[in-house]
């Protein structure tokens, strides 16, 4: 179990939009560097600095020096650290089905995917 | 050939580096860290082979090879799956002492994308470092982690042919 300081962290640098995309954008592209992921934002590099020092703060965004270049991955383990508090070992089997249902009748509703028969 | 990931899995130990790494480094002892396997080398040195094996040794799940080892800090091995066809990635472990206690980072390497070898590791890794966590620091896994090791004793018997253990002596070459 995280202390509360960490997950005070976690929250906080959760809690901006620009941050939960930098993760995003890490899930998708393990390694990238500073100045990719400043491509898909229109504010200061100064910014985007800030917003990965608060990231690595709250240990969501782990920094690796390789030679020159500085590569950022996502570490997801914090946020399966604050996703344990709240389920229990069923809980988390049926919230899980209930979110897969809701997937799958939001994709028939929007038209992307066939009738299937569903898991649940 | 397909595209290669890398992940970074990150986790704060409350214990001393040397146990951090006793516990990742640890051979003929059955570590619920490392799914209810035995770690088996000639030689815990770079250049020997590693088996990660059943602990009635009859099957063999993981192979690779040592790249580095330099203890207490810093642990480099490839590793694939005996029972799928996909290339060796490769397992960096870093230990470093914060606060305290030791900060742990797993990396992993030319993880072929899109293969059944990826959802396993990306999986394993918060699997892996909490497990190991609650090992080091409680003596015993997570919960939850103790279940999932429990679903896996009762499964063994699905085991694969391949994964025998006679089809990976340590002179078998990993590619």
């Amino acid at each position: 179990m995280l202390g509360e300081d960490a997950q005070d962290a976690i929250f906080l640098a959760l809690s901006h939009a620009a941050r939960r995309r930098i993760l995003d954008l890490l899930k998708t592209m393990p390694g990238a560097t500073v100045n990719d992921v400043c491509k898909y934002f229109d504010v200061s590099r100064i910014m985007i600095l800030k917003h990965i020092g608060v990231l690595e703060t709250a240990d969501l965004l782990v920094s690796r020096k390789v030679g020159r270049t500085r590569q950022l991955y996502l570490n997801v383990v914090p946020l399966q650290a604050v996703h344990d508090r709240w389920s229990t070992e069923y809980g988390q089997f049926w919230a899980s089905r209930v979110m897969d249902l809701k997937y799958q009748l939001e994709g028939l509703a929007s038209g992307k995917m066939k009738p299937s028969n569903p898991s649940v | 050939m397909s595209e290669l990931k890398s992940a970074v899995f990150k986790i704060h130990i409350e214990a001393p580096v040397e146990r951090v790494w006793e516990a990742i480094t640890k051979e003929k002892e059955v570590l619920p860290h490392f799914y209810n396997s035995v770690m088996h080398t000639p030689e815990l040195a770079a250049g020997s082979p590693l088996r990660m094996r059943s602990p009635d040794e009859k099957f063999t799940a993981v192979v690779g090879d040592i790249l580095e080892v330099e203890a207490p800090r810093r642990f480099v091995h490839t590793m694939m799956f005996t029972q799928l066809e996909d290339a060796p990635s490769k397992v960096t472990y870093e230990l470093t002492e914060k606060d305290g206690g030791t900060e742990l980072i797993m990396l992993l390497d030319d993880v072929p994308a899109g293969s059944k070898s990826e959802g396993y590791m990306m999986s394993g890794g918060p699997f892996i470092t909490e497990t190991l966590k609650g090992v080091v620091e409680k003596g015993r896994p997570p919960l939850k982690h103790r279940l999932f090791l429990g679903m896996i004793g009762l499964f063994g018997f699905m085991t694969p042919k391949v994964c025998r253990t006679e089809n990976w002596s340590f002179d078998r070459k990993i590619s």
